[in-house]
């Protein structure tokens, strides 16, 4: 196949590098050594960064070398910038391989919350699953391990308290998207053992205000937010209107941190993971990380600005 | 319901997966071409032949494409190389083994969607993508990606007779649906003509057998 690894290679750099420059400006002053915004996870205490990285369709590029090698750079800036969570699943085609790949190259830093899901009807595929995604990720362990979408949840509950007691992995989550399963979601919340959450939440999405973010508080739950911006049509939607000037007084500087920030602002959110397949993105969306947070009547501001563009 | 990959993705599994079977291409569109050519001229068992043609395509694009390389992308991708394989045992059985298939030019509205599905399947679908902005490798083509296989598939069964000959339309129309869907969700129109011709060669198919039930059949 005519292919020019170099010149794509020179291109994804150049890219690179003018992304790096135009995302510079988005980068609250003061970032450097302002302290970066962080959550405790109610089971262990330890601090998670407030902004980890989803893969859902961005990480999945299959076999291409080009594409790999620019994912490979939004990793290598997501832990430049003190990034940690990173989430995935058997689901999501080859991005556990991509990741995998990425961690190979980059060296797989100590920071790293290597999170990912169990997708199978069958409890019995279950560890044959688990363990080839930790040969995908080249992990020994996964410190999150959730159950994607409430897919045969009793029987993988079982086998991931006996994995959770045998050290296999630290934590045990569910995940659902879409803002389904809510009510099956809340009964597991309110009855099982488990350490994490993981559903969609963001500035139009707000259902889970209601029930399932109070919950995750009252049960010790961490709280891992996905489809921030609704897979980019809120960004697009937003982005045909001028950020308004009050959002510099919680230093936002793009659509993207006003959207993250109102996410992570919420008490009982642990972290949310915004997908990207661009590094001056990825920048963006970790300057969500620095700078005060909206109070309540702040949130609702934004709401409502965002509701009514 | 959202797709795991996207459209680009897509293009580069398809690139890569022509640069890797290069050149059975050439091998396939011959093979195609003489698959017209005994339908424009046919013979004994010319039937057989054109069956045993698209028989192929079909496993091989069942194996080679979506048990392949499409698989790395699409969970869903196991399950439509089954139903290509399973369609390459029918065409097989019916048409090979059964010699039920005949194929023939055909006036009227069926012979000439049919003809358009042909067409379409062999030059229009790679000229589509090219206009659409994509180069080789990154194009579709006929009896190695799945598209055109199954458009060329559905003309040349509106050109067929033969008893069970629209129930073989049953795998290709579904997968028209599938590709119809997964280029309106990937948002690539070049890629819509698969269901629109698919829906065309439908009513054509559906009004040939009414018409034949009425003893119209246009010949």
């Amino acid at each position: 196949m005519p292919r020019f690894p170099n010149a794509i290679r020179r291109r994804t750099l150049l890219a690179g590098l003018a992304g790096a420059g135009a995302a510079a400006a988005s980068w609250p002053i003061g970032a450097q050594t302002a302290p970066a915004i962080s959550r405790a996870l109610p089971a262990t205490g330890e601090r998670i960064p407030a902004i980890g990285l989803g893969t859902w369709i961005t990480f999945n590029v299959g076999d291409d070398p080009a594409l790999r090698d620019s994912r490979v750079e939004v990793m290598r800036a997501f832990f430049e910038m003190g990034g940690s969570v990173i989430d995935s699943s058997p689901m999501y085609g080859s991005s556990e391989a991509v990741i995998g790949d990425g961690l190979a190259r980059i060296g797989t830093p100590r920071t790293l919350f290597a999170a990912t899901k169990v997708w199978t009807w069958r409890q019995g595929a279950g560890p044959d699953q688990m363990a080839e995604s930790r040969r995908l990720w080249g992990v020994r362990r996964f410190d999150a391990m959730q159950i994607h979408n409430l897919l045969g949840w009793e029987g993988h509950l079982e086998t991931l308290l006996e994995d959770k007691a045998q050290g296999r992995i630290r934590l045990i989550g569910i995940t659902t998207s879409h803002g389904r399963d809510h009510d099956t979601f809340a009964t597991i919340m309110a009855r099982q053992p488990i350490d994490l959450v993981q559903f969609t939440y963001n500035i139009i999405d707000r259902e889970p205000e209601a029930r399932l973010l109070p919950l995750a508080a009252e049960r010790g739950l961490g709280v891992i937010v996905n489809r921030p911006f609704r897979q980019g049509d809120l960004i697009r939607r937003v982005s045909r209107h001028p950020l308004p000037a009050w959002a510099g007084e919680i230093d936002c500087r793009t659509w993207s941190q006003f959207l993250l920030k109102f996410i992570v602002s919420h008490p009982a959110v642990t972290c949310a993971i915004p997908a990207t397949t661009r590094v001056d993105h990825l920048r963006e969306n970790m300057g969500s990380r620095y700078g005060p947070l909206p109070d309540t009547a702040m949130r609702e501001r934004m709401a409502r600005h965002v509701r009514d563009l | 319901m959202d797709l795991p990959f996207s459209a680009a993705v897509l293009d580069s599994v398809l690139g890569r997966y022509n640069a890797s079977i290069w050149p059975l291409q050439v091998v396939a569109h011959g093979l195609v071409l003489l698959a017209l050519a005994l339908v424009l001229r046919p013979t004994a068992n010319s039937g057989r032949a054109v069956a045993a043609v698209l028989a192929a395509a079909w496993a091989w694009v069942g194996v080679g494409f979506h048990l392949g390389p499409a698989a790395a992308i699409d969970f869903a991708a196991p399950a439509y190389g089954a139903a290509f394989v399973v369609q390459a045992v029918l065409l097989a059985w019916v048409g090979v083994v059964r010699g039920r298939l005949a194929f023939r030019v055909r006036r009227g509205a069926v012979g000439w969607v049919g003809g358009a599905c042909l067409a379409v399947a062999v030059i229009g679908a790679p000229l589509l993508a090219a206009l659409a902005g994509r180069s080789w490798p990154n194009l579709p083509l006929v009896a190695t990606s799945p598209d055109p296989t199954a458009l060329a598939t559905i003309g040349l069964l509106l050109l067929g007779a033969g008893r069970g000959r629209l129930s073989l339309l049953a795998i290709p129309g579904l997968w028209t649906l599938v590709s119809g869907l997964t280029a309106w969700m990937l948002g690539t129109p070049e890629r819509l003509v698969l269901p629109v011709l698919a829906v065309a060669a439908a009513t054509a198919a559906a009004a040939d057998a009414w018409a034949g039930r009425c003893g119209h059949t246009a010949r």
